[in-house]
């Protein structure tokens, strides 16, 4: 029981943190994109999500067009996280409940692991469009279109695959679960 | 399949369930799933304590009846033969 305190306890951290970045996320992708200025600093905040490789030069203010359009590419990668902390915030209610081996959890583990799978499969087609979007005024030869694989990318893609995994060890726990349940 | 007689035994001896679960140290809902025999296993602890209160042995609460599906299989054996 200390242990299961422990885990509700920390599970409702968790699941304010979530609700938080939940809403975070949005604002400031809307925030960002409309206040993109001259000469734009793509470190400041594409950094937190890599959009595009950070080598990449803007020599143009960037236009309406460019950001809007910018806005709706880098939106689907957003779109993406804030399904998967949508995920967390609801897999974290039910650990506050103390439900901890139960369908929905492995339900939950299973669509973030593949969400994250996905993701890092994607996101060198949105970070390409972006790089082509955003240098699109640049001289002729400044034009790119790029993306890049980084360990970062690398690390995403063994915890998705590692999130598939307990997912599966995790229909194991439930089972086990419901045979302790159905022991008198 | 092992069926287990819990209702017979509490009716001949005029037992209640909530006072045979108090007896032995099990929840009114487990020995539901004991009675309606929705149970996946069961403690030799808890055969132990139910045998002792109601002075009976495991063959009067547990009973072994051939399930209906592998009766129909070995009746298809026989005839195949």
């Amino acid at each position: 029981m200390n242990t299961q305190n422990k885990i509700k306890k920390i599970s409702k951290t968790f699941h304010y943190l979530f609700l938080t970045i939940f809403v975070a996320i949005p604002v400031s992708h809307i925030l960002s994109w409309s206040t993109l200025g001259k000469n734009s600093d793509l470190t400041s905040y594409f950094f937190i999500f890599n959009f595009v490789p950070l080598s990449l030069k803007i020599l143009h203010p960037l236009t309406g067009g460019q950001k809007f359009l910018g806005f709706l590419i880098s939106g689907i990668e957003i779109l993406i996280i804030q399904v998967v902390v949508f995920y967390l915030i609801q897999l974290f209610k039910l650990y506050q409940k103390a439900e901890i081996f139960t369908l929905n959890n492995v339900r939950y583990f299973k669509k973030i692991g593949f969400l994250l799978l996905f993701s890092q499969l994607f996101k060198p087609i949105c970070q390409a469009l972006l790089s082509f979007v955003l240098t699109f005024k640049n001289p002729l030869e400044l034009r790119v279109v790029a993306f890049d694989f980084t360990e970062t990318n690398i690390c995403i893609l063994i915890a998705a695959c590692l999130m598939i995994l307990i997912s599966w060890i995790m229909v194991e726990g439930c089972q086990l679960r419901e045979e302790q349940q159905l022991t008198v | 399949m092992i069926i287990i007689n819990i209702d017979v035994m509490l009716a001949k001896h005029k037992i209640r369930s909530k006072e045979l679960a108090e007896a032995i140290g099990i929840t009114e809902q487990n020995l539901s799933i004991l009675k309606t025999g929705k149970a996946k296993a069961l403690r030799l602890t808890t055969l132990n304590a139910i045998c002792e209160y109601l002075q009976c042995q495991p063959g009067d609460i547990l009973e072994y009846r051939v399930n209906s599906k592998v009766k129909l299989n070995q009746i298809d054996k026989i005839e195949a033969i």
